[in-house]
């Protein structure tokens, strides 16, 4: 009987999940062969569905004749323009936005990382008092939910003059009140103290324990917790949009492409915008196959297990 | 010896400092200045033509609440608040519910697994915006043309249509919201002691009353968090409504998170209208946070392992 329920159980979810993929990778699919069309047979003959075909004669075209130009054509549609930099109206091109991304995202999820393994380095190892205060710090910025700061974030970055760079992401970034926080301490925590007493009798410094034994011992976890960093800001478009506008990284040029009011019809074609999706999408997705099992393997609640 | 232990604290005690210093001045500029000022900000006035700012006592409040409340607008808000409560409920049922069966099918190992793992999270690996754009262009062109060969009465529009948008919207941030739910939960169930399933299914337990009685019950604590985290967005989600349209998404389908986010971009180098919006954002955490607080106690006094 158990067994008889036990398999409508696993074929109702089988069949929910084959077609939420199903659904899923069509979608990818549509934006992949969309992207290799020409506009005229997409828009213009209704070609919406299915794989490339031939203007003329209607057939379905042989790869080699697919609209790959769609692709260079994309880095130059993704230029950005209308953005104003100190009064001046600057473009963006899709090269510059690529460098831009690398700025934000290595150096976004450096610092994202870099600032939660001091202070879990800090508070593991020696024991003051106020590392409760720490904790509390963070457990009390993580559940309280406050609304609408930008504006003041806004404000401070002009007072501190620094709105409209990238110092006032790295600053914004470089904070500790968040779970990979807790997820460090433990990891810290764990390490024997043999390790560390063992260098001090080397007569190593505090420094050194700390970069040569600390963090080297943790540096699996500081990799995956960076990596989830480094996806997460190559996804990201509404800091930059809102702390430092005049810098796009190719993500913020998508949407600004996109939600442009005059784009789809005078500067873009849609199977171009989708080449330019494709062209977005594809590194996190190389970057995901490849380190797929450490990424899924290690999330908990908010963060990773050793 | 007594010297040099003493010495040897103090150096400790020094370096402790240095680490945890910068980390805490971010904090203190980014977080607790950021919000203290929001709140003064609530509380002033800014000319828009002398730049000059003054103590406006409760003024922006009473504003908003006219705005809200008594305003030709008003309506406007009734749908905004409708929306941003259908978005939640929506997203709390439908994302729970199947983020926990989806996450025990996977945790019982159930056909095709690990690829559905792998498609499940795929969409909070790949950008926002570009499956927004994917997902925009395709049910404009695509599932419309599919929709109309069926042979249903035509249609040439979802997301201009004043009848479909909403639903159209919805269904894009329910669809792709699974990933890191089921992953999290996933990760709980892992956590379980495999005797207790083992027990469970030698007592001639079903897969369901393995789910309701243990698998549920050891994971409370998981699914809390997510509840209570979910519900900290619900006055700040904007739906994905900026990616989708900027400035200018239809009046039926937005959300307090949206009028949020487009008055803080639509005003952000305009400071006379930054103590309103920062007045809008501390009524909106005036309300969440208390409720987050309650909710969150509601549920931990609920845990059936407590």
């Amino acid at each position: 009987m158990n067994n008889k329920r036990d398999f409508i159980f696993k074929a109702v979810f089988f069949s929910i999940l084959l077609l939420y993929s199903i659904l899923l990778l069509l979608l990818l699919f549509w934006a992949l062969t969309s992207s290799i069309k020409t506009n005229v047979d997409f828009a213009e003959l209704g070609n919406s569905i299915g794989l490339p075909k031939d203007e003329n004669t209607r057939e379905i075209l042989a790869p080699w004749a697919w609209a790959w130009g769609n692709f260079k054509e994309a880095t130059k549609y993704l230029t950005v323009t209308g953005l104003y930099r100190n009064g001046r109206a600057i473009s963006v091109p899709f090269g510059t936005q690529l460098w831009y991304t690398f700025v934000y995202a290595f150096g976004c999820a450096a610092v994202s990382t870099l600032c939660p393994a001091i202070m879990a380095y800090a508070t593991s190892k020696f024991k003051y008092g106020f590392n409760a205060v720490i904790d509390v710090i963070v457990i009390v910025t993580m559940i309280l939910p406050i609304v609408g700061s930008s504006v003041s974030m806004i404000s401070l970055l002009h007072q501190l003059q620094i709105y409209d760079t990238f110092l006032a992401v790295y600053a914004q970034k470089f904070n500790f009140p968040h779970m990979y926080y807790l997820v460090l301490a433990a990891i810290f925590r764990g390490i024997p103290k043999d390790y560390y007493e063992a260098a001090y009798i080397d007569g190593a410094s505090e420094w050194q324990v700390m970069l040569e034994i600390g963090f080297p011992l943790i540096l699996n976890s500081l990799g995956l917790i960076y990596l989830l960093f480094f996806i997460s800001y190559w996804n990201d478009y509404n800091t930059l949009l809102y702390y430092a506008p005049s810098h796009p990284t190719i993500i913020y040029g998508l949407f600004r492409i996109m939600t442009d009011p005059t784009g789809s019809s005078t500067r873009g074609e849609l199977p171009i915008q989708m080449a330019g999706c494709i062209i977005i999408v594809v590194p996190v997705i190389i970057l995901f196959a490849i380190f797929k099992d450490k990424v899924m393997g290690n999330l908990t609640i908010g963060g990773v297990k050793e | 010896m007594a010297t040099i232990k003493k010495k040897g604290i103090d150096k400790k005690l020094l370096f402790y400092i240095m680490l945890i210093s910068l980390p805490l001045l971010q904090y203190a500029i980014f977080y607790i200045y950021v919000n203290i000022n929001s709140f003064v900000l609530a509380f002033t006035s800014t000319d828009a033509l002398t730049g000059v700012t003054t103590f406006a006592g409760f003024d922006n409040f009473i504003e908003v609440f006219r705005r809200f409340f008594a305003s030709e607008d008003s309506y406007q808000f009734g749908i905004m608040f409708k929306n941003s409560l259908t978005v939640y409920g929506a997203s709390l049922v439908l994302h729970l519910a199947f983020s926990l069966l989806f996450g025990f099918y996977l945790y019982k190992k159930g056909l095709g697994h690990g690829i559905f793992k792998f498609i499940l999270f795929l969409p909070n690996i790949i950008p926002g915006i570009a499956l927004l754009s994917i997902y925009k262009y395709a049910v404009e062109t695509a599932v419309i043309d599919v929709y109309n060969m069926l042979g249903f009465e035509p249609i040439y529009t979802l997301l201009n249509g004043k009848d479909t948008v909403f639903g159209t919207v919805l269904f894009h941030n329910l669809f792709f919201g699974y990933g890191t739910q089921v992953m999290m939960y996933l990760g709980a169930m892992n956590k379980i002691n495999p005797s207790i399933s083992e027990a469970a299914q030698l007592d001639g337990a079903s897969y369901l009353r393995e789910f309701w009685s243990i698998v549920l019950p050891c994971i409370y604590s998981t699914v809390i968090t997510l509840v209570v985290v979910g519900l900290t967005g619900i006055f700040a989600s904007d739906m994905g409504l900026y990616s989708m349209f900027a400035m200018n998404a239809p009046a039926e389908t937005r959300t307090l998170g949206y009028y949020l986010q487009r008055e803080t971009l639509f005003y952000s180098t305009d400071k006379s209208h930054w103590p309103r919006i920062a007045a809008v954002g501390l009524c909106f955490t005036l309300v969440v946070a208390p409720l987050t607080i309650v909710v969150k106690r509601f549920l931990e006094k609920r845990d059936p392992m407590a």
